[in-house]
């Protein structure tokens, strides 16, 4: 999903670092405080006959933010988590 | 076809969950955060937000609640309480702050908010919890349009509660 240039003008967005997903859950009462740090995953397609393995999910990004009123979450993506564990 | 569909999306769900942790403090007033158990490069590691971890500056008060030693239950929202106090789903085990050894705790400004606990004992300290090897990832593709899971414990789900014997501050789960 493209970032929109306007979307947080106090803590900017960098697409090599950040990527924004939409998300679906109960507006009025759901309390996204706490998500932060979790992981966003892939789904894999399974095809006939095909056992499944944790091998074929990825975590794509940790979440580090949400724009509530846009349905959004941020996220840093896994490569800036790679280049940390590896720098260190 | 349907149910071998179900019983994937079901094991996902349960790889997800068992990968995942809560990061709260024993310092009065934390606000926990989500963490994810990984392993890169033979080492293990709990990556979690930069600024989940900037609320409490001291390891040593940190502590990790991990998978409990029992398998994930799909509960409706709304049956939350019942499912909890009076078992209408089964038994529900439950899984207790830890303070887990922590060797180093690594940042990075220029990577943006994103942060790694390297941890070590994790055997003894979370032993049902599961370290995603992210050695095995390969080249990361962000599927555009494709739906993704996030999985953490909202504030709804994770309340602040206080413990009745130590008086010790923790987080009451329900996942």
């Amino acid at each position: 999903m493209a970032i929109p240039k306007s979307l947080d003008q106090l803590n900017p967005l960098n697409p090599d670092i950040d990527f924004i997903t939409d998300y679906f859950h109960d507006k009025e009462t759901w309390d996204p405080k706490g998500m932060s740090g979790g992981g966003a995953w892939t789904i894999p397609k399974i095809r006939d006959s095909e056992l499944w393995s944790p091998d074929q999910t990825q975590i794509l990004g940790i979440q580090s933010g949400f724009y509530r009123s846009r349905n959004l979450l941020r996220l840093t993506r896994t490569e800036c988590l790679v280049k940390l564990l590896l720098d260190n | 076809m349907k149910v071998i569909d179900e019983e994937s999306s079901k094991a996902l769900q349960h790889y997800f969950a068992s990968c995942s942790v809560i990061i709260n403090s024993e310092t009065p007033g934390f606000e926990h955060g989500t963490g994810v158990a990984v392993r890169y490069r033979n080492q293990n590691y709990i990556v979690t937000a930069s600024h989940v971890l900037k609320r409490e500056p001291r390891n040593e008060k940190l502590l990790i609640i991990g998978k409990p030693d029992s398998t994930l239950k799909e509960v409706e929202k709304q049956k939350i309480p019942e499912a909890f106090f009076k078992r209408t789903h089964g038994p529900i085990k439950s899984s207790t702050g830890t303070h887990i050894t922590i060797t180093e705790r690594i940042e990075s400004n220029a990577l943006g908010d994103i942060a790694a606990l390297k941890v070590e004992n994790v055997q003894n300290d979370l032993p049902h919890t599961i370290f995603h090897d992210l050695s095995g990832q390969g080249e990361i593709d962000i599927p555009k349009g494709k739906p993704v899971v996030i999985c953490g414990f909202p504030g709804e789900l994770a309340l602040h509660a206080e413990h009745r014997v130590t008086g010790q501050p923790g987080v009451a789960v329900f996942t």
